[in-house]
């Protein structure tokens, strides 16, 4: 006689349980999609949105904000009398593009030189220079005061050095690559020294933790 | 007649290894001498190298100098909050028991103005003069950028 009272308290006892195991997996999920990952430069919870910029790239093109938006843009400054650290940088990231061709992370990947020397980098000479090391990368100049509307966003730095009896200078610039999402908000700033290892896997870490916390 | 035969030996060996000593105090070898591959339209790039010191003092590298460049520099590369630069070196110290590498991210020769287009596979020569007086002819190769040269220990 107390079998189906039984049976019923049980079947009330197990759907509370459910209940209660869903809204708590719930809320890991929640949580975990919240937390930040120890990613090590990653911008999160606060990336930085870039407003707009004007930047001429290496066929003359405006190169303003609406040309991050839609892709992943790895960004690093530096000039091209640069002897040692930048040809040392474009390698890698030559590397790191060539590493990623045919995966998903390279589809909408665009990786973009930025010169601080527009008195000697002029826009064919960034043509040439960028593509060099690879065709399909981004070559960015135009006057100081139109690269530093896109370097000040970032907070790149400049200075450079005295000139030499033949002309020449050396620039100091910021050593660092800085990760852009399709939104066109600066989400990890990478410091040097710059392996392709690393870079790649911060990479992948990065973009698929911000494609899940903008899809959910 | 023994005690002669010995102490003659002795002393031959004396002579022979004295001047051999005497040289071995500032071994200078010099091995892996590479330049990048400037990229079109660049009339400066950089150099770099091995140098063995197996002796036992220090040795600086004070002039390098090349018959295919206009002029060379010694440099060294720094990135220090975040900001890479330059510096001019007067003088490389290559300490004693050792050496040092030249490599990219850290000290290396600043070449301007070849004397004709270099491409990887070329050959240009250089001469490195030693603060004792040590002068050696090098035959460096041009190469492309590599991604993998660069030393995990430059990072402070």
């Amino acid at each position: 006689m107390n079998k189906p009272r039984i049976i019923r308290i049980l079947i009330i006892f197990v759907g509370m349980m459910s209940i209660g195991l869903g809204i708590g997996f719930y809320f890991a999920g929640y949580y975990q999609s919240q937390t930040r990952p120890a990613i090590q430069g990653l911008l999160w919870p606060d990336p930085k949105q870039l407003q707009t910029f004007a930047t001429i790239d290496q066929s003359g093109q405006m190169f303003g904000i609406d040309r991050l938006q839609g892709r992943w843009s790895m960004l690093f400054f530096g000039y091209t009398h640069c002897p040692d650290i930048c040809p040392q940088t474009l390698a890698v990231f030559n590397d790191l593009y060539r590493q990623l061709q045919g995966s998903a992370a390279a589809r909408d990947l665009q990786v973009i030189f930025v010169t601080l020397d527009p008195e000697r980098d002029t826009t064919k000479r960034l043509q040439e220079y960028v593509g060099y090391f690879n065709p399909a990368f981004i070559g960015l100049g135009g006057t100081i005061d139109q690269i530093m509307s896109l370097a000040g966003q970032v907070g790149a730095f400049y200075m450079y050095g005295d000139k030499s009896a033949t002309g020449d200078y050396v620039v100091d610039h910021t050593a660092a690559v800085f990760l852009i999402d399709p939104r066109g908000r600066l989400v990890a700033i990478f410091s040097s020294p710059h392996q392709v290892d690393s870079i790649r896997e911060r990479y992948k870490m990065i973009r698929e933790f911000v494609e899940r916390q903008t899809n959910t | 007649m023994n005690l002669y035969k010995n102490i003659t030996k002795l002393l031959l060996v004396l002579a022979v290894s004295l001047p051999a000593t005497l040289a071995a105090e500032t071994a200078i070898v010099i091995h892996d001498a590479w330049i990048n591959q400037a990229p079109p339209g660049t009339d400066v790039t950089a150099g770099y190298c091995m140098i063995h010191n197996t002796g036992t003092t220090e040795v600086k590298l004070i002039q390098v100098t090349s018959p295919d460049f206009g002029r060379v520099e010694m440099h060294r590369s720094i990135v220090s909050d975040g900001i890479a630069r330059m510096v001019a070196q007067d003088s490389i110290t290559i300490p004693g028991n050792g050496g040092l590498t030249l490599k990219p991210g850290d000290y290396h020769l600043m070449l301007f103005k070849p004397g004709k287009l270099l491409v990887a596979g070329d050959t240009v020569a250089l001469s490195y003069r030693f603060s004792d007086a040590t002068s050696i002819e090098v035959i460096a190769t041009v190469r492309q950028p590599e991604a993998g040269q660069e030393d995990h220990s430059q990072h402070h």
